[in-house]
């Protein structure tokens, strides 16, 4: 933690609404984008950043200082986004479609032209329980084992429903880019 | 954390995931700013809840054991009864026989005989279940004589009286306090259910207030016996009660209101009864009457005094709303626990045979002490609003007794109906 970060909580925490407000804009915009590609759509962002910030105030005090502020309220950022999908789908895995994993390929070519905006819509589009495992993993860099636990699934499950969710994000991107050049042509 | 991979795919996406950082909207940030506020607030108003909760939990019970061994305002017929005993004897040629035993009034009190205790557990005695005195033995019973014996009672049933009686006395009810308030600032006028709180204090603030109410009510008391013999009456008494209620107002439900609330009141009302009697002295051998005669006992200038606590679960809502004044209706249900209670008689009984067998009599205080029963309560009242703060409300009780005043196994019963006004302070967190 930075000598300024420890400032800014130490003021946050005397209730300095400055300070507070210094915090969020801080952070609000990375953690905007961590709310967007767990969230279904923009209503909900912003629903689980409202959420996330709140419990950042409010436990503010558990912070210990010992890593960065950024990575702690990113974690609380993605475990209140975790409970917002489990409150909405009591099965994550429940409707998920069967994929032939595989064929999938990767053309290194779509991943060098598609922008952060794209790659967010797309994962967006994912079923609830790929999105959540290919986040954490891919993404935030859990282990399969710490998405299992914090999922509620086992290390191999986590394991097979990334490769499927990979697999399905990669059709998602193609696709997406195919629809993309047609336009541009 | 996974070691991350060196898979291109996977930084890739991970870059470009990372750069993805929209600027949230506005409202977010406000909402946030809000919700902190408001947990700052309820931190301090759990604080004053729970502090003003706990001192009422306190004076309640404080005050409630101070009544309940305050001195009665009338000694009780128990302890009247406790004080001394009589014999009622039946002496024959060959012997004094101990015909009964019953409670009887001291000397000096005997002018206020209210009830006498009854010995007999199956009352009235079937004809079969009495002892009699033989026939060959009637002519021996010259005469009676009254014993008084201190802290002694004694059961010899030779000779049973027979006798209908039963005389008991019920208990009070009383208001509950309103509900909704309209504080100043409110809107004009809605209807038929007014969000009467200021509009910059809607939402989840300010939602729970305090009420100190004094009622002034009159009691009509309207009793029946299922036994033909008897007949009471009560007369109309006016009370005043005191309450502290706690009332909650919900944000969503259009200010419906619920409240609870703790009370006291005393009541002192004066009854008539008058019941007649056949009272019969049997022989046993023979199960001839020796003696038999009506008894009239009329009691006519009695008295009785209750204590009583009160426990009050309401349900209001605000019909009109109009500036600062509001108009509501609440209604709800009271648990009264009478806490003490004495009664007097004023008369004798004008009979002969007093002495003999007035001993069925029912005592009234084992029908009344430490008895619960609950009331149905409608109140209207208006609110005028002082602050943000403050206001004040008057209005109008009824309430009427759900329950039966006595116990079942009496053979008298009592409604009560209750018509007063109230008038109190709200205070508003």
């Amino acid at each position: 933690m930075t000598e300024s970060d420890n400032e800014l909580v130490q003021l946050c925490l005397k209730g300095n609404a400055a300070a507070q407000k210094r915090l969020y804009e801080l952070f609000a915009s990375k953690m905007n984008g961590v709310c967007y590609r767990y969230a279904r759509n923009g209503e909900n962002a912003r629903d689980i950043l409202q959420e996330g910030f709140i419990k950042v105030f409010t436990r503010l005090k558990s912070f210990k200082g010992d890593g960065p502020l950024e990575a702690w309220i990113r974690r609380i950022m993605v475990n209140t986004a975790l409970d917002f999908i489990k409150a909405r789908s009591k099965n994550l895995f429940e409707d998920e479609e069967k994929i032939d994993v595989k064929n999938h390929a990767t053309n290194p070519e779509v991943m060098n032209k598609l922008q952060s905006e794209d790659l967010v819509n797309c994962i967006s589009k994912l079923p609830e329980g790929f999105k959540a495992v290919f986040n954490l993993y891919a993404i935030e860099g859990f282990s399969h084992k710490e998405v299992g636990a914090m999922l509620g699934i086992t290390e191999s499950t986590s394991r097979s429903q990334y490769t499927r969710a990979r697999t399905k994000l990669e059709q998602i991107i193609q696709q997406r880019f195919k629809v993309k050049e047609y336009e541009r042509v | 954390m996974k070691e991350f991979e060196n898979d291109n795919w996977e930084l890739k996406a991970r870059q470009l995931a990372d750069a993805f950082q929209p600027t949230p909207d506005k409202s977010v940030w406000l909402n946030v700013e809000d919700a902190l506020k408001q947990k700052k607030n309820h931190r301090v108003l759990f604080f004053w809840l729970f502090s003003i909760v706990g001192v009422a939990v306190v004076v309640y019970g404080g005050v409630t054991l101070y009544l309940l061994n305050a001195g009665d305002q009338y000694e009780t017929l128990n302890k009247q009864v406790e004080k001394s005993k009589v014999e009622t004897v039946a002496v024959n040629n060959n012997s004094s026989e101990v015909v009964k035993t019953v409670p009887a009034v001291p000397a000096q009190k005997t002018e206020q005989v209210a009830a006498v205790k009854t010995i007999t557990e199956n009352f009235p005695l079937k004809n079969e279940q009495r002892k009699v005195i033989p026939l060959n033995k009637q002519a021996e019973i010259v005469e009676l004589k009254t014993v008084v014996k201190k802290n002694e009672l004694e059961e010899k049933p030779d000779i049973i009286v027979n006798e209908k009686t039963a005389v008991l006395f019920p208990m009070a009810p009383k208001p509950l306090q309103a509900c909704s308030f309209a504080f100043r600032d409110a809107p004009v006028i809605s209807f038929p259910s007014a969000d009467i709180l200021s509009s910059n204090y809607r939402g989840k603030k300010r939602r729970i207030s305090l009420l100190i109410s004094s009622s002034y009510l009159m009691q009509h008391s309207i009793l029946n016996s299922t036994d033909t013999l008897q007949s009471f009456q009560k007369q109309n008494a006016n009370y005043i009660d005191g309450s502290l209620q706690l009332i909650y107002q919900f944000p969503k439900a259009k200010n419906l209101e619920l409240n609870f609330g703790l009370g006291f009141y005393e009541l002192n009302q004066n009854y008539t009864s008058s019941k007649v009697e056949t009272v019969s002295v049997f022989d046993t051998t023979s199960g001839i009457p020796l003696v038999s005669a009506d008894k009239f006992t009329d009691y006519t200038t009695g008295s009785e005094f209750s204590r009583n606590t009160f426990v009050d679960f309401g349900i209001g809502i605000p019909i009109i709303a109009c500036k600062n004044f509001s108009w509501n209706i609440s209604t709800g249900i009271r648990t009264e626990y009478l806490m003490r209670y004495s009664a007097s008689s004023g008369a004798t009984i004008p009979n002969t045979f007093a002495n003999l067998g007035v001993q069925n009599m029912e005592s009234i205080s084992s029908n009344e002490l430490n008895r619960f029963y609950v009331k149905g309560m409608l109140i209207t009242s208006i609110r005028y609003s002082l602050s943000k703060h403050f206001a004040l409300q008057s209005g109008i009780n009824s309430s009427y007794a759900i329950t039966e005043g006595y116990k079942k196994s009496s053979s008298l019963h009592q409604r009560d109906l209750n018509f007063g006004v109230n008038a109190g302070v709200i205070y508003r967190f």
